[in-house]
């Protein structure tokens, strides 16, 4: 049962063709090895805008940093630019802190649009608060859509959001502003226990064995169906003024489209040399490549662990068959067995490369994530027309 | 934020400089270890061809650990086509040996015309200039003595005959 936040903001379809839209699932997918400055200063190398979309006098290598320092500072993480990220087994900043990178690295896209599943896991509350506040944050500097799915969300969290949406069985039986939503079940007769956080109290009501309802209520006179909580919630005044609301946003979409020009415009000028004017990547091919390969080596770099014990390996090994081949004779006895090493010493180093299989694995889940960050448009309409 | 072919091509890249010092010294011990010949010209054509091969053989592997979603099945297909590769690559099953009809496993190592197996490759500069001698006699009386008579006239390292 999944409680759906959203700001006010909803303008999704009519930049349809422009959007960056992004998710974020449950997990933190960073590159242990790297710091937290070379992970935000490889997702602000492949956003940065070109030349179009920067103030005169200011060179891509300025703005990132500046940028850089900017989100840093905003998301109090400054303090950690040089730290590793780390994971379960690479020590690295802590799981609150990592969280933080994970919102500044989403911000470097600037999506107009971003859908943030369970981040709070395995958060303590005040991170978790931190977390939040520092989405809120975001949401405002960047005037963008943030949606959020939370489990066990504190008061303090809930009041952060502009909307919140109650589901049940899939059926829509609240969506509105925070403040009314206790509200509105409690005057469909259920009743609130002391001490209970609104988020609980609301997903209570939708579930049987939780809920509890008001004195001289029973199931006969409350909705207690996902239908009747649904019908009880298309009654409600909250459902008029949602309506409203979007009509009137609709009405003046229609009819003031300067926005929409104005986005399209920036988005045009933030391309950068080489990207072309469909595609939804601010950096052309080769630039990518070579962002890439600066991350890559990085990465390489500092996993010194690694980097150790290939070359202790290796040299083991070539010491293992030096030795048993040692001085092979001149004569034509030696012959055969020459032939045996050639072919043994590049065999030893094939063996080695094996392991490429399980490095392309471990960086999966980085991969697909920044990939998916730059999806097409139309992509993601389809999406949405299966999860329907 | 990028495309995904960008990924492989960047990661080959900034390898390049880890398995370069890697794999030169790795091929120093052994090519000086064990005593193949004593010169600059044959140690460096040793190493560019491993060093080569390491390449190839590293974006192969690379590639089934791209294709497959797991480990378990990228290993295991990868194995099966990695085997092709070792009975084929000209020294366990001596070329003239092969049959015709599984010879596509040869163009998929390295070229078609079968000449630059990977033992031939390294056969002429690390070792001919001691081993010619035998090699010639043992070739008069060998059952295919052509194509490797050939191969090494063409690299300048036999009289032809």
């Amino acid at each position: 049962m999944a409680k759906w936040f959203t700001t006010k903001k909803v303008g999704g379809t009519l930049y349809r063709n422009m959007i960056y839209w992004l998710t974020c699932l449950e997990d933190d997918t960073h590159i242990p090895t790297l710091t937290v400055g070379q992970t935000l200063d490889f997702a602000l190398s492949t956003k940065a805008p070109g030349s179009g979309g920067r103030l005169p006098g200011v060179s891509k290598e300025d703005f990132s940093v500046q940028v850089r320092d900017l989100l840093l500072r905003m998301l109090n993480i400054s303090h950690t630019r040089s730290n590793l990220v780390g994971d379960e087994f690479v020590r690295g900043v802590s799981g609150g802190e990592r969280k933080r990178v994970s919102i500044a690295e989403t911000m470097t896209t600037r999506a107009r649009v971003q859908s943030w599943d369970n981040s709070t896991r395995g958060l303590d509350a005040s991170t978790a608060l931190d977390f939040v506040e520092g989405l809120r944050i975001m949401t405002d500097v960047l005037g963008q859509t943030t949606f959020v799915s939370l489990y066990q969300a504190g008061e303090g969290i809930y009041d952060l959001f502009d909307k919140v949406m109650v589901l049940d069985h899939g059926r829509q039986v609240y969506f509105g502003p925070p403040s009314e939503a206790r509200a509105h079940f409690e005057d469909l007769g259920f009743r609130s226990l002391p001490r209970q956080s609104t988020s609980d109290y609301l997903v209570g009501c939708t579930d049987p064995h939780e809920r509890q309802f008001g004195s001289g209520r029973s199931s006969l006179d409350v909705p207690s169906t996902p239908e009747a909580l649904e019908m009880a919630f298309r009654a409600s005044s909250h459902y008029k003024t949602l309506m409203s609301d979007l009509a009137a946003y609709k009405r003046e979409q229609e009819e003031e489209n300067k926005d929409q020009e104005a986005f399209r415009a920036a988005v045009m000028a933030d391309k950068r040399k080489g990207a072309a004017k469909k595609s939804p990547y601010t950096l052309g091919f080769a630039g990518q490549v070579k962002a890439l390969t600066v991350r890559q080596f990085q990465m390489k770099l500092q996993d010194r662990f690694q980097i150790v014990s290939s070359y202790l390996l290796n040299i083991w090994v070539a010491l293992v068959v030096g030795i048993v081949y040692l001085h092979l004779p001149l004569t034509g006895t030696g012959g055969y067995t020459r032939a045996t090493l050639l072919f043994l010493g590049p065999l030893m180093m094939v063996f080695d490369s094996q392991g490429e299989i399980g490095l392309m694995m471990v960086g999966r889940s980085i991969l697909n994530k920044q990939v998916s960050w730059s999806t097409e448009p139309s992509e993601i309409v389809t999406k949405l027309k299966f999860m329907r | 934020m990028y495309r995904r072919a960008a990924y492989p091509i960047a990661n080959m890249l900034a390898d390049i400089p880890f398995s370069a010092t890697r794999i030169f010294i790795y091929n120093a011990i052994i090519y000086f270890m064990t005593g193949l010949n004593w010169s600059g010209g044959g140690f460096w054509t040793y190493h560019l061809i491993v060093y080569l091969i390491f390449l190839v053989m590293q974006a192969f592997f690379r590639a089934f650990g791209l294709i497959f979603h797991d480990f378990d099945t990228a290993f295991r297909i990868s194995v099966v086509f990695f085997m092709h590769i070792l009975q084929y690559a000209g020294v366990w099953v001596p070329f003239a040996a092969m049959k015709r009809w599984l010879f596509w496993i040869v163009s998929y190592f390295i070229g078609v015309d079968g000449k630059s197996h990977v033992a031939y490759s390294l056969l002429p500069r690390s070792t001919t200039s001691t081993l010619l001698p035998m090699v010639r006699e043992k070739m008069a009386h060998s059952e295919f003595p052509s194509e490797l008579n050939i191969f090494l006239f063409r690299m300048g390292c036999s009289d032809g005959q």
